[in-house]
């Protein structure tokens, strides 16, 4: 017990100090904890059958006792029942005051099965509860009000183009090739999906991939040195001077 | 002047491929992990309780502790890749340690309460997710080449020849200094456009290679109380901790002996890494209708989580008798420093719903026999968010407002399905499950989808157990190299095989 307490308070230590990455840490102290748990711990259960926590459930005695309990146990647990019954609807019941004569063995006194209505009416009392549990959970766990809601998508409100983030809204894929065509002299593509020039901003010329402003018409589109800006959610730190492209010679 | 205004440009606001939907499905599309028993029976969890993996899939279960317990849950991850690109198939594989959930719990009885029965409080971490992997294809192209995305980028911005060279220092400055691409004049020499110089007609070969490395991490502090037997509520505080790192690798060369045709190769190389800690909170319940019934409900809200991205790349290109072979990194326009930028991601909320069958549900574990279990689980990929740190400035409202645009439209909603169960022969068990977890793209041309099998067995006996659980997952998705705006995109098919062995020892204590 010691030792998970020092863990747990060492783990959070770990945690608020270094804030992050050291998942092998933590992972090595409950390492730790685990050599201790052998050397100190495991003796509770050594001489005694161990539990299963997914199993056992305190519900369930109900469960266990019937199958467990003799005829004797059963016989008094339904004369307790029926006591209870009687005093709960003294209407219904009171006809009925002598416990011994109605449940003789020797004569069947009713058509249903009396120990099912018995255990019925125990369950329909427990599902009363319930209920009222379920109201009270629906107002504390409603998914409703725990939901943080997003904001309506905005505008985008400046000129950058986002490009590299706007190609994912371009659903259009093809894995295919172009298939060069001898009779045409030209590559022509193999699928319906795939067209080589399927933009007027992108077309080919001399084998080269090109991208015209405005798409190559004749647009007022003027190139600014300002493009780009911090669209890329990317920043620099450094102050290096911009240095010129080198020359191609 | 234009000196200092190119320093201005550089300090303040250089770029490169941003924070993409893919950041926001890293952190959200992953099968999950759990104890070996957790993960024998296929992962099932959302209305069994008893298990330590109930910290992080429904807290409420915890509440089924009488006991105290400890585990730690250690497992090996074998990775066997293929990827098919424009008809060819690349194979590779990766082995990487990881562990499933390892911690603690401690229940308390309350012998004066009729009615809140017994609490527990559990302590765990887990590795929900390795990015531990090689993604690596290689193919022919001759539609599309990994350079036009840089002059689609300096087109679409508007970009003159000051901004090409310094505004993109990432990514398009990269290509615009090395010559991978250049301009187009007009008459009198005004800027038209800018091309690229591979030579698309005749094909390139491409490579690519991500090194992919880190994972993601949660510890769970949860609390559970048992209410009357009937009703079993849990919440817990979740901490997620992120890391990933990648080393990419990306080649064109001329498919041709054309010594002529200025273009050789380029070759793209960047070091990414992200780290991120968070939190968020867990709520669930579980309710037992009837005997051996169990039905559960849990709710994951966001979370919050705030990353640091650092960057580095760099590029070297031949053009052959064009401008020769040059180099240009980031690290030599940045001062040696990093690209960087810190945001937050809010993640998708997730949902599950539960019933399970537990025969029996009594405390002598020779009569204890079997459980079936079923998990339904709805992940709103679509909501993931991205938002600015309180330092940035508006200017960048426009480019989150965008990224998030574009998140909500590339990505959708789905249904996770598990299903799993345990046979006990009193100390031993033996388990098994299976699982399917859906898309969580919008375009149905991206065929996308994990499916597990997975079994196991235990052993319980004198205060310890022993679980060994195997799961193999099936993971079939796209890995994009590049994207364009308007043109197909090609990707390469990943079909991974996923192996994932996992031991838990445990003590009662």
């Amino acid at each position: 017990m010691v030792e998970l307490l020092f863990t747990f308070v060492v783990t959070m230590v770990l945690f608020v100090h270094f804030k992050l990455f050291y998942m092998k840490n933590v992972f090595t102290l409950l390492s730790l904890v685990a050599v201790f748990s052998i050397t100190s711990c495991t003796s509770v259960y050594k001489n005694t059958q161990m539990p299963d926590d997914l199993y056992y459930a305190p519900t369930t005695p109900k469960v266990e006792e019937e199958k467990e309990k003799t005829e004797e146990e059963k016989e008094q647990e339904r004369e307790d029942r029926f006591i209870k019954q009687k005093v709960q609807n003294r209407a219904r019941w009171n006809s009925i005051d002598d416990y011994a004569y109605w449940n003789d063995t020797r004569y069947n006194h009713c058509n249903c099965n009396c120990n099912n209505n018995l255990n019925w009416n125990s369950y329909n009392i427990g599902w009363g509860n319930t209920y009222n549990n379920w109201l009270w959970y629906n107002s504390f766990n409603n998914p409703y009000t725990l939901f943080i809601p997003y904001t309506a998508p905005n505008i985008i409100k400046n000129t950058s183009s986002f490009t590299p983030i706007r190609a994912f809204g371009n659903t259009n894929t093809s894995n295919n090739n172009f298939v060069f065509n001898p009779k045409l002299q030209a590559f022509q593509g193999n699928n319906n999906n795939t067209n080589k020039t399927n933009s007027n901003q992108t077309q080919s010329v001399g084998g080269k991939i090109i991208r015209l402003f405005g798409g190559g018409n004749n647009s007022t589109t003027t190139p600014s040195s300002s493009a780009g800006g911090q669209s890329g959610g990317f920043k620099s730190t450094g102050s290096s001077s911009s240095t010129p492209r080198r020359g191609r010679g | 002047m234009k000196k200092y205004l190119h320093i201005l440009l550089i300090v303040v606001c250089s770029k490169l491929n941003a924070q993409t939907p893919d950041d926001a499905l890293r952190n959200a599309w992953h099968i999950g992990n759990g104890t070996a028993r957790n993960i024998g029976a296929g992962g099932v969890m959302a209305s069994l309780g008893g298990d330590l993996s109930a910290a992080q899939i429904n807290p409420a279960g915890l509440a089924f502790y009488r006991t105290n317990e400890f585990a730690l849950s250690p497992s090996f991850l074998l990775q066997s890749n293929r990827f098919g690109y424009r008809g060819t198939d690349s194979l590779n594989n990766k082995n990487i340690f990881n562990y499933g959930t390892s911690g603690f719990v401690i229940s308390s009885q309350k012998m004066n309460n009729k009615k809140w029965l017994n609490n527990a409080f559990a302590l765990t971490v887990s590795q929900l997710a390795s990015f531990n992997n090689n993604i690596q294809f290689k193919g022919f192209n001759n539609a599309s080449s990994f350079s036009e995305q840089y002059i689609e980028e300096l087109v679409n911005d508007g970009a003159d020849t000051t901004a090409a060279l310094s505004n993109y220092i990432f990514g398009s400055s990269l290509a615009f200094r090395t010559y991978l691409i250049d301009t187009i004049s007009g008459p009198g020499g005004v800027l038209r456009g800018y091309q690229s110089l591979v030579p698309i007609n005749t094909g390139v070969n491409q490579v690519y290679s991500s090194n992919n490395r880190g994972g993601f991490h949660e510890i769970n502090l949860a609390f559970a109380s048992n209410y009357m037997d009937k009703w079993y509520l849990g919440v817990g505080l979740n901490i997620p901790i992120i890391h990933f790192s990648k080393d990419v690798y990306y080649k064109e060369s001329d498919a041709t002996n054309n010594t002529n045709n200025n273009f050789s190769f380029f070759e793209y190389k960047e070091n990414f890494t992200s780290n991120g800690v968070g939190v968020g909170l867990k709520l669930g319940a579980i309710y037992k209708p009837a005997t051996y019934w169990r039905v559960g409900f849990t709710f994951h809200t966001p979370q919050f989580i705030s990353f640091k991205d650092r960057v580095r790349s760099e590029m070297t290109t031949n053009t052959e008798s064009y401008a020769g072979t040059i180099t240009e990194s980031s690290d030599a326009l940045n001062s040696g420093n990093p690209g960087y930028r810190d945001y937050t991601l809010t993640t998708p909320w997730r949902a599950i719903a539960s019933a399970s069958y537990v025969f029996r549900e009594v405390s002598n574990t020779k009569k204890q026999r079997a459980f079936l279990s079923a998990d339904i689980e709805y992940v709103n990929y679509r909501g993931a968010r991205f938002s600015k740190t309180d330092e940035e400035g508006n200017a960048i409202d426009g480019y989150y407002d965008a990224l998030n645009t574009a998140t909500k439209n590339y990505l959708r909603g789905n249904f996770n399905i598990k299903l799993g169960g345990e046979i006990k022969f009193d100390p031993i068990m033996f388990r098994a499950g299976i699982g399917y977890f859906g898309s969580p793209y919008k375009n149905d041309n991206i065929d996308a989808n994990r499916f597990t099998l997975s079994a196991g067995i235990g052993y319980r006996n004198k205060g310890m157990f022993i679980d060994v659980a195997v799961v193999q997952q099936t993971l079939q998705d796209a890995q994009f190299a590049y994207r364009l705006i308007d043109k197909p995109n090609t990707f390469a098919q990943q079909r991974t095989i996923l192996t994932n062995i996992v031991a838990t020892l445990g003590f009662k204590f």
